[in-house]
């Protein structure tokens, strides 16, 4: 089934343009919900990440719609551009995500600690900062790096899986 | 790269918008680099895509494609392998949702109902042909056969991983045995996976902080978590749990639950009898009933029997451990006992509880959730005397607030009434008849008190004089006693009234006539429920009619200070017509609660609101 494939995509782009993990989760479960009652109207010779992307715009749109004006950063051009990428690097992330489940194993304790803090409690940098004895400020940065460690390494995984 | 950030600075611009730091310079920064530069937008997605897809991986989200199971009419069938398979880590709610949105576009009611029968046959059949070997084989062989999965599980994912790293907090402060079963579990996944014991059956706005897998199953061992709303499960044994949020409870084996905090009500049929539930305090054992347990990090448990027989016992200290158990209390419909701490013998404790305490969440129906949120809003305002009218298990009208004994004396025909779990007291009186409700015995609580708060609801059937509620002299003949407080419904077409429809009359000293009433003047529809409130606060009177204020007068005069007859439904002072007082209401009249205290303009709103659920729908019965 394609959607398990494109279904990480789909969920980044609304992340990235709903402020809040449930709101954004609970738009993923309608686009599902479309995907599976409209499954009949997909056209096979169109890419299925575009078919499925066209209902997450929907949503993000619709969440435009309620959302106070603090929580809309991007225009609706923007937000169309930044569509229409991830439906063009679909494949590109889809590697990046199986290199990425290497990758976050292989991080130091400390910067996975940090992360799970980050994103499992969704807590504060203030409060991870004060549990990890440092300031709000190095919590961010060392986010910030553990990123571009990921990122690193998953080049280096693709580029291992392309020789 | 060639804008004036740089490629650093653009990152740095990205990291800052994914946690939610961006100040509007920068937003407008971004969002113009994002415009203009493919580039930038192709970093942008997978700068984002890492960052998210992070958290997705922290949080072992991996959401498993479990459509291939959808099937044309909507049912989604899983086989045993999959339900064996499937890790209760596995956080694939989204698909499950996917699920429950796919069967609300297909007569979901009807497909939820089929399934809701099939997998209460099938666990009844799965515990006649399993039990034996569910308690005896740690991990018993799968079964090849379909699952039929009624509902969505939402928040699945989150809530696995959320479970553990709760798990590691709580061992601290959990008991032993707990702690060690908790353990055990932990040695056990890395071998194999334990029983699955029970089911998900259905939930009701239900939010979980560490839940179900994908498939609705929970296993021996597994520690679940409900943060919001209300689940049913289905024990391997037939066995069901209403269980309300917050709660926290271990499903122990196909016929046995550690509930750790939080509500449940367990209903165990016959092929479920000896179903324990191991509280922090104490073990219940039914023997085949319907019975509520409440349990809580720092307060004694609470256990109450709806139907048949169930055996407490306590255990030494709060610590689970054979032989700390003292002698077993047995509980019977209608008894409850709170779990003091001390050596007193259980059954010692035992006692009667109110008929219908508004305590525990007994199903999942939207009509039994809306009652109990109703009692609840009534009784956080604390009233002193409560009747609800529960049905036919009521035929004294007994007061619904625990441990009290004041009941009303029914005369004439008047009679508690029911329909779809809810009841009411109706009053349909013959020709030459007075049909009313009498306290037995003197009002209580209030004598002197200068605050009061009268509340009811009321369905008039005619459009006459309806008194509702009076308060006279107490030990007098009727026709002789005096008013000091009448609540009333008037037809609004008595010339020398006015249009008056609704009036709050209080007197003291108490007389026949006279004091200045507050009245409304909107015409009310016969054969609807109207929520009335009447408030007397030191300084006024007040009347609310269906949550709204409708006039006050000034009244500083405090309640009589006498003994006072409470009657419902007839006030002594009118004439006849066609052989039925005038003053005589014919109608239904329900959730009677009277405060010590002036409710707020908010606090009548609300319990308006709560209730209107429960008696918008509801008019004359046929």
């Amino acid at each position: 089934m394609a959607w398990v494939k494109v279904q990480p995509a789909v969920f980044s782009f609304l992340r990235s343009q709903i402020t809040g993990y449930h709101d954004a989760e609970d738009a993923l479960q309608r686009v599902a919900a479309a995907v599976i009652q409209k499954r009949g109207q997909y056209d096979p010779a169109q890419p299925f990440i575009a078919w499925a992307i066209g209902f997450a715009r929907i949503e993000v749109m619709r969440y435009r719609a309620t959302a106070g004006r603090d929580k809309l950063i991007f225009s609706e051009k923007v937000v169309e551009l930044v569509a229409d990428s991830y439906c063009a690097q679909s494949d590109h992330l889809r590697e990046m995500g199986q290199a990425m489940e290497y990758c976050i194993k292989k991080l130091p304790d400390r910067q996975r600690k940090i992360l799970n803090l980050h994103y499992m409690r969704s807590e504060p940098g203030a409060d991870i900062a004060e549990q990890l004895g440092m300031t709000a400020n190095a919590v961010f940065v060392t986010l910030h790096r553990v990123r571009t460690l990921l990122r690193r390494c998953i080049n280096a995984q693709m580029q291992e899986s392309q020789r | 790269m060639s804008d004036q950030h740089g490629p650093k600075k653009f990152s740095e611009l990205v990291s800052a918008y994914l946690h939610g730091q961006l100040s509007p310079d920068e937003a407008a920064r971004l969002e113009s680099l994002l415009r203009d530069s493919p580039e930038h937008r192709d970093r942008f997605v997978r700068e984002s895509y890492i960052y998210h897809q992070a958290g997705e991986l922290m949080r072992g989200d991996a959401r498993a494609d479990l459509m291939e199971g959808v099937t044309a009419d909507g049912v989604v069938e899983l086989t045993e392998d999959d339900l064996v398979n499937a890790d209760p880590s596995d956080g694939s709610n989204t698909m499950a949702f996917v699920i429950d949105q796919a069967l609300s576009e297909r007569r979901k009611h009807d497909l939820e109902d089929a399934a809701n029968r099939r997998l209460a046959a099938q666990q009844a059949e799965d515990a006649r042909n399993r039990r034996y070997e569910l308690r005896r084989n740690a991990a018993p062989e799968p079964l090849k056969r379909t699952v039929v999965i009624p509902k969505s599980f939402v928040w699945l994912g989150l809530a696995a991983v959320l479970g553990l790293i709760a798990w590691i907090g709580w061992r601290d402060t959990a008991s032993q045995e707990i702690r060690l079963a908790e353990q055990g579990q932990g040695q056990e996944q890395n071998t194999k996976k334990p029983p699955v014991v029970a089911t998900l059956a259905d939930a009701v706005g239900a939010r979980w902080s560490a839940g179900p897998n994908l498939n609705g199953h929970l296993r021996e061992g597994q520690r679940v978590s409900l943060s919001e709303g209300y689940a049913e499960i289905v024990f391997g044994s037939g066995a069901t749990a209403v269980i309300e949020a917050p709660a926290t409870f271990i499903p122990t084996g196909p016929n046995s639950v550690r509930v750790i905090r939080g509500r449940l009500v367990v209903s165990a049929p016959p092929s479920a009898a000896g179903f324990v539930a191991d509280l922090p305090d104490a073990r219940i054992v039914d023997v085949g009933t319907e019975f509520g347990v409440e349990a809580s990090y720092s307060q004694p448990s609470y256990v109450q029997v709806f139907r048949g027989t169930v055996y407490a016992t306590r255990r030494g200290g709060g610590v689970v451990e054979d032989g700390a158990e003292s002698a077993p209390a047995s509980l019977v419909k209608g008894q409850a006992v709170t779990i003091e701490p001390g050596h007193t013998p259980l059954a010692e404790l035992v006692e009667d509880f109110g008929v219908q305490t508004p305590r525990f969440a007994r199903s999942l129906d939207s009509e039994v959730l809306a009652d109990l949120a109703y009692a609840r809003a009534v009784m956080a305002d604390k009233p002193v005397l409560y009747w609800r009218f529960g049905g036919a298990d009521v035929p004294n009208a007994l007061n619904s607030l625990k441990n009290s004994e004041d009941r009303l004396r029914l005369s004439g025909d008047v009679a508690t009434s029911s329909e779809g779990g809810r009841g009411w007291l109706e009053f349909g009186p013959r020709r030459g008849e007075r049909a009313y409700a009498e306290l037995d015995g003197p009002l209580p609580y209030l004598g002197g008190s200068s605050t009061l708060t009268i509340e009811c609801w009321a369905r008039p059937n005619r459009l006459a004089d309806n008194p509702i509620l009076s308060l006279r002299e107490y030990g007098v003949e009727p026709n002789n006693a005096k008013s000091a407080l009448l609540l009333e419904l008037n037809s609004g077409r008595e010339p020398q009234y006015g249009r008056r429809t609704a009036r709050f009359v209080h007197r003291n000293p108490p007389t026949r006539d006279g004091s200045e009433e507050v009245v409304d003047t909107r015409p009310y529809p016969a054969g609807e429920w109207v929520h009335l409130v009447a408030v007397k606060t030191e300084t006024h009177r007040h009347l609310y009619v269906n949550g709204r204020h409708v006039g006050s007068v000034a009244d500083s005069r405090p309640l009589a200070d006498e003994p006072l007859a409470l009657i419902l439904g007839y006030h002594a002072h009118g004439e006849e017509h066609l052989g039925v007082p005038l003053r005589q209401f014919v109608g239904g009249l329900d959730e009677l609660a009277i405060y010590p205290t002036g409710l707020t303009p908010q606090q009548v709103a609300d319990h308006y609101a709560a209730g209107a659920v429960c008696f918008q729908s509801q008019r004359i019965p046929n």
